[in-house]
């Protein structure tokens, strides 16, 4: 278990992280999301031991991170694949690694297997490819067994295969226990991969819970109707009190209600239905709408703060979430 | 790969806390694990003795014109002149131990697998210091191999059972290892390998250019401690000659060399401690 | 295809220029690439203060030591004051040049901008060529700056002793410490080039200035005469020097002559190993 409580850092008069406080427990993947630059890799960093925090702490298992017996026993994180010298074959890395933790050479051959790179481990690691660089990276982080994974844009570079390997990979450690802590910016993979959520934003904790309550609060799903009766069906859908939007093609928007309700009305009025389907949000637009102010570097194209379409007639939506209005104060 | 679950791969071995033991097989595991060790060893031993043969050579050949002050100051440290060449490369070598692991970001890899960070710096030190040691061994006894036959049929004495002869020749592995000491504390200290280079070049060779020409016996004292020749004074056997450059004594010069060391290394250590990574 | 704006177009592609135009854009990227580099600054800070100091240092000392000074030394000053003032600044004044050159090239490769770099210029040859332009010609500038800024430093500290006039027979020693200082950055380039490593390269060049050089002398004979002189440095440098060391077997532009053929031979072999290797 990871446990930071009111982490900050400061770098001169920049705050990267503000006073983060957050869990990661064991047992499922927790997924850390936030916008480029928003403090995500210093709080893995000062998880880690590796940059000191300007106040507050972070813990693993309840210790500092520097007062484990033996680090990669308990924590195995891949942060930069890079991070490795290239003139040192991919075997040598790991041996390095394994020898500083007491670790036997049979963990080395182990994860070498697991990762797939027998047939260049004796090869320099600059040599390697992005994905192969990767891979490496992934068993310097599973040598040690740890009962705690920490990745940072583990799929970046892999393959299709190599991708759903991971996956694979990061649900099996969960379900044997383990703490697995994966910052990525693919909403796709998260979405599939991911059971709780963290979220950061211009150094501060935006979120902190299951998935699907994250999901469900950071964005409007509504049912769409399709009916060849569009104009008689609306008003009794208004009358409930649902909202109800028309679309340019005749279909119907509808919110605040569930399918079957709108079906049960219809059906009361003796009106035809040809669609009815519930729309939910995916992870990436609610994960754009709670982040979208607190963004610090933009593409140029979108340099408006406004939502992405879908949400353009309800303007920002119902947020229920109390975090959400601090969001709305720092849109520039 | 295999797109399957994955196979068992579970540890059930206790976890026994790490110590400086693991710290220094890692530290040992990682000088052995790159091609710039032995190149680096290789070229100091190859230029060292071969520099060393060629004074020597040149010496022997010129002796009917050398004055009878200059016979004088020929003796051990004569022997191992190359030496002065290889301090460079073994000051490089102190540097790369460090500055590549910052150049590559390995040093945040290091320092996940092992955080504690005093042990670490320590276990570098070591393995370095380990590393140079037994290789000046080598230079100091080989050039004596090759270099004392072109001396002795002069007359010059090298006997090595003259405690003198023997302290300068151990004095050879002892100044290459505390030199690259230095140039791995100022890996640490300047993270950055060509700054790191520049400064030990111009500490070891520019700085002796200034201070040679101080005035005054205040400059005299300063040209004395110098690294390089605080380092030069450690190989002497022969008396002071009248007129020369006054330099240390063989111990003052090790004591001075230390100090150097500790300079550096103490600010170096303390930084890598308290610093981010 | 109708007349939209695609996504890309904020600045529409200029077509490919002709040959002067993208030789004089690469000119512009190696200017570019050098002066935003802090390693640039902090070295030439070196070389203009290295210098500059010790064409006052060396010449103060040499007046305040007079009376200790022996009857040989007082001769030496007297044949070759400018190689008083220039000397020292000169040694310590090359090897932040030598350190400079090879980090333009080298720390391409340690940091992987070598890729960048051929994706935008693809015509290898030339993008060398330009970065040799560039950083031979801002040491050439610099290098006479110091040189003249120097002389008449140590000339005022030498005033009490002796006077020293630029005529047309002294003036090459002082002009003479650009032209070398250049030469060396760009020879400092090509083993950069040639090294890709920039450790090996710093200490390569550092131990031919500051030992290989001098111990070359020791060889005996006439193979060490002939060592000596064609030495690159050794015979690069005595284009500042009034008079040539003993052993040196031709005249000072010969040397430098030497030098430039050393360098440009190097040059070639570079430019050959750039087109062949990967990057």
């Amino acid at each position: 278990m990871i446990q930071a409580t009111e982490l900050t850092k400061r770098y001169g008069t920049r705050l990267a992280v503000d006073h983060a406080d957050f869990t990661v427990a064991p047992g499922k993947v927790t997924g850390f999301l936030g916008p480029n630059g928003a403090g995500k890799s210093t709080t893995m960093r000062m998880i880690l031991g590796l940059d000191r925090p300007t106040s507050g702490s972070v813990t693993i298992n309840g210790v500092p991170y520097h007062r484990l017996a033996a680090p990669l026993r308990e924590v195995g994180a891949l942060l930069d694949a890079k991070a490795v010298h290239g003139g040192r074959s991919a075997y040598n890395h790991l041996l390095v690694l394994a020898k500083a933790n007491g670790l036997p050479r049979s963990r080395v051959d182990a994860v070498i297997d697991l990762v797939g790179l027998h047939s260049v481990a004796g090869k320099r690691s600059g040599g390697f490819s992005l994905g192969m660089g990767q891979r490496l990276g992934i068993a310097a982080a599973l040598l040690g067994d740890p009962g705690i994974v920490m990745f940072d844009e583990p799929v970046n570079g892999l393959d299709p295969e190599g991708i759903l390997w991971i996956r694979n990979l990061m649900k099996a450690l969960a379900a044997e226990g383990r703490t697995v802590f994966v910052s990525s910016h693919l909403m796709s993979e998260m979405a599939l991969t991911a059971d709780h959520l963290v979220v950061i934003g211009l150094g501060k904790i935006l979120a902190d819970e299951p998935m699907a309550e994250f999901i469900a609060k950071n964005s409007v799903s509504y049912v769409r109707v399709r009916s060849p009766q569009p104009a008689e069906l609306a008003p009794k859908l208004a009358l409930r009190g649902w909202r109800v939007e028309r679309q340019a093609d005749e279909s119907l928007h509808v919110y605040d209600t569930q399918p079957a309700q709108i079906g049960d009305v219809a059906g009361a009025e003796g009106l035809w239905l040809h669609e009815l389907t519930l729309v939910q949000s995916s992870l990436e637009e609610a994960f754009m709408r709670l982040t979208a102010g607190s963004v610090e570097y933009h593409a140029g194209q979108s340099d408006d703060q406004s939502p992405p379409d879908g949400f353009t007639a309800a303007g920002w939506g119902t947020p229920q979430e109390s975090q959400a209005p601090q969001v709305e104060e720092r849109i520039q | 790969m295999t797109a399957t679950t994955t196979r068992s791969f579970h540890m059930d071995a206790p976890i026994r806390r790490i110590t400086f033991r693991e710290a220094l097989d890692s530290e040992f595991a990682k000088i052995r694990s790159v091609r710039s060790t032995y190149w680096t060893l290789l070229i100091c031993v190859v230029l060292s003795v071969g520099i060393s043969l060629l004074i020597a050579a040149v010496t022997s050949a010129n002796w009917d014109t050398l004055s009878a002050t200059n016979r004088a100051t020929v003796d051990m440290s004569s022997v191992v002149a190359g030496v002065y060449f290889g301090v460079l490369v073994m000051g490089v070598l102190g540097v790369l131990v460090v500055s590549t692991e910052y150049g590559t970001g390995m040093m945040r890899t290091s320092l996940t697998a092992f955080p504690r960070r005093s042990m670490l710096f320590l276990a570098k030190a070591a393995v370095l210091t380990f590393a140079v040691l037994a290789t000046g061994i080598i230079i100091a006894f080989a050039s004596y191999g090759v270099a004392s036959p072109f001396y002795t049929k002069h007359g010059v004495d090298l006997s090595l059972s003259h405690g003198a002869n023997v302290r300068a020749l151990l004095a050879v592995p002892v100044y290459l290892a505390l030199v690259a000491l230095m140039g791995l504390a100022l890996g640490f200290l300047l993270r950055h390998t060509a700054a790191a280079i520049s400064t030990l070049v111009g500490l070891f060779f520019v700085v002796p250019i200034i201070t040679n020409f101080l005035p005054g016996t205040l400059g005299k004292d300063i040209n004395k401690i110098v690294p390089s020749n605080a380092g030069s004074a450690m190989m002497v056997t022969h008396a002071a000659t009248p007129g020369s450059t006054p330099t240390l004594s063989p111990l003052g010069g090790f004591v001075a060399l230390l100090i150097w060391t500790a300079v550096l290394i103490v600010p170096a250590f303390w930084l890598f401690r308290h610093r981010d990574a | 295809m109708a007349a939209r704006d695609s996504v890309l177009t904020p600045t529409a592609p200029q077509g490919a220029g002709t040959g002067h135009a993208h030789f004089g854009r690469l000119l512009l990227a190696e200017w570019t690439k050098i002066r935003s580099v802090r390693s640039t600054y902090w070295s030439l800070i070196a070389l203009v203060i290295a210098f500059l100091f010790f064409s006052w240092l060396f010449p103060y000392l040499t007046v305040v030591n007079w009376k200790q000074a022996s009857p040989t030394q007082q001769a030496n000053l007297y044949l070759d004051p400018i190689g008083s003032i220039t000397g020292s600044g000169l040694f310590i004044g090359q090897l932040a040049v030598a350190v400079l050159g090879v980090m333009v090239t080298a720390s391409e490769y340690s940091t992987g901008m070598i890729r960048s770099t051929l994706l935008a210029s693809p015509h290898r040859v030339r993008m060398l060529a330009a970065k040799s332009i560039v950083f031979t010609l801002l040491i050439l500038v610099i290098g006479e700056v110091i040189a003249f800024v120097g002389f008449f430093i140590g000339r005022q500290t030498f005033k009490s002793l002796v006077t020293v006039n630029l005529n047309s027979a002294n003036v090459r020693e002082v002009f003479g410490v650009g032209l070398y200082l250049a030469m060396l950055g760009l020879f400092a380039l090509v083993v950069g080039a040639l090294l890709r490593h920039v450790a090996g390269a710093i200490t390569g060049i550092v131990a031919l200035l500051l030992v290989i050089s001098n111990l070359i002398q020791l060889i005996p004979g006439r193979i060490g005469k002939y060592l000596y002189t064609y030495e690159p440095t050794n015979a690069g440098f005595v284009i500042t020097a009034k008079r040539l060391p003993d052993n040196f077997l031709i005249s000072s532009w010969q040397g430098y002559g030497v030098f430039a053929l050393w360098t440009a031979v190097l040059w070639a072999l570079a430019a050959y190993l750039l087109v062949r290797r990967d990057a």
